[in-house]
C-alpha cells in the first residue's frame, strides 16, 4: 500500500455556519420550498418537451437515438427529481435503467423503450404527482418489462 | 458555486439557495467555466451535477481535488446525481466528492446534507489513487480478527491483565444505588 497523508481541515462552510445570525432552519426550508415551487409550471412544460423528443426518437429508431434516448431520460430524471413527481420520476428512472443496461447488447428493445415513453406521456398528462392509484401499477408493469428483458 | 449544464436545473438550485439565505452565488453552466473561476477565487461550497458534456461532474471533482492547491482543494463538494449509470458507480465513489446526493431532491434533504458537511470532521486523505474526505464515515474499528489499517487502530489482542481484578464487593458498590445528600 502506498503512503496516504491525512489532513485535518476546518472548512469555510463550517466557519460560515457557526457564525451567529442568519435564518432559522425552519424558515430556510420553508422559503426554499416556496422558491422552488415557482419553477413548477416551467419544469412541467419542459418535461413535456423532453417526452416529446423521446417520442420522436422512438419513431426514427436510429442507432444514435439510443444514446439520445438515454440522455433525454437522464434529463427527465434530473428535472423531475426536484419535485415530488412520484410515479413519473420512477418511470423515467426505469427507462434510464433499461437503456443503460441494454444499449450495447443484443437485448436492446425499442418496443420496451416505447412502452416507457408511452407511460411517461400518460403520467405527464395526468399531472405530476397526481397520477392516481393506477400509476403505481403502471410503474410496477414497467419494472416487469425491464426484468423480462434484462434478467 | 452551482454547476449544472441544464439552465432550468441551475435556476432551481439557485432559487433553493436563495431560500436558504445564500446571497452570493456563482452559477456555471459548465464544469470548464467553473475551473476558470476557481483558478481565480475561493468558494465555500460547490454543488455540481454529475452528468455534463465535455467535463462531467466526476472529472471536475477529480481536477479540484488533485490539481488545485489548499485550501481550495479541501472545499466541500456535493455531487448531485439523477440516474446512476452502472459504469459510473466506481467513478463516483473514487472522485473525492464530500457527499453524493441522489435525486429526488428536496430543499429539506439538501439543507440537512449541507449542515452535516458543516459539522463534518472527517480528515482528508491524499493518496496516489484517491484524494478526498475519508470515506470511512464511521470508525467502528477494524473487522473482527483482522489487523486495522489505520495508524491509530488498537490491537485486537487483549493481553493479560496488568492490575488485579475487582472483587465482587467493589463491583456491588459500583452498581448499588446511593442516596445523594446535597
Amino acid at each position: 500500500m502506498t503512503g496516504a497523508r491525512l489532513v485535518t481541515v476546518k472548512s469555510g462552510l463550517a466557519r460560515q455556519l457557526s457564525r451567529p445570525g442568519g435564518r432559522s432552519l425552519a424558515d430556510a426550508e420553508r422559503l426554499a420550498d416556496a422558491a422552488l415551487q415557482t419553477h413548477r409550471t416551467d419544469a412541467f412544460d419542459e418535461l413535456g418537451r423532453l417526452v416529446a423528443q423521446l417520442e420522436t426518437a422512438c419513431t426514427t429508431r436510429s442507432p444514435e437515438d439510443r444514446v439520445r434516448a438515454y440522455a433525454l431520460g437522464a434529463s427527465i430524471v434530473d428535472l423531475a427529481g426536484f419535485f415530488d413527481t412520484g410515479p413519473f420520476y420512477d418511470a423515467a428512472y426505469s427507462l434510464c435503467d433499461l437503456i443503460d443496461r441494454s444499449r450495447d447488447s443484443p437485448l436492446w428493445s425499442w418496443d420496451a423503450v416505447q412502452v416507457h415513453v408511452q407511460a411517461l406521456r400518460l403520467l405527464h398528462l395526468a399531472g405530476l404527482g397526481n397520477a392516481g392509484p393506477d400509476a403505481a401499477g403502471l410503474v410496477a408493469g414497467l419494472r416487469r418489462v425491464v426484468a423480462a428483458i434484462l434478467d | 458555486m452551482l454547476i449544472d449544464d441544464n439552465q432550468k436545473s441551475l435556476d432551481m438550485l439557485s432559487s433553493i439557495f436563495h431560500g436558504f439565505g445564500v446571497k452570493e452565488q456563482i452559477k456555471c453552466e459548465s464544469a470548464i467555466a467553473a475551473t476558470d473561476i476557481l483558478k481565480r477565487r475561493m468558494v465555500d461550497l460547490v454543488l455540481v451535477d454529475c452528468s455534463m458534456p465535455e467535463m462531467d461532474g466526476y472529472d471536475f471533482v477529480r481536477w479540484l481535488r488533485r490539481e488545485t492547491t489548499p485550501p481550495l482543494r479541501y472545499v466541500p463538494i456535493i455531487m448531485l446525481t439523477g440516474h446512476a449509470a452502472q459504469s459510473l458507480v466506481h467513478k463516483s465513489r473514487d472522485c473525492g466528492a464530500s457527499f453524493v446526493v441522489a435525486k429526488p431532491l428536496t430543499p429539506a434533504v439538501l439543507l440537512k446534507r449541507i449542515l452535516w458537511l458543516g459539522m463534518d470532521e472527517r480528515q482528508f486523505v491524499e493518496a496516489d489513487d484517491y484524494v478526498g474526505p475519508d470515506r470511512r464515515v464511521r470508525n467502528f474499528g477494524p473487522p473482527l480478527g483482522q489487523p486495522g489499517r489505520r495508524a491509530g487502530d488498537l490491537s485486537t489482542h487483549v493481553g493479560a491483565a496488568s492490575e488485579p481484578n475487582l472483587d465482587q464487593a467493589d463491583i456491588d458498590m459500583l452498581l448499588k444505588p446511593q442516596r445523594v445528600v446535597l
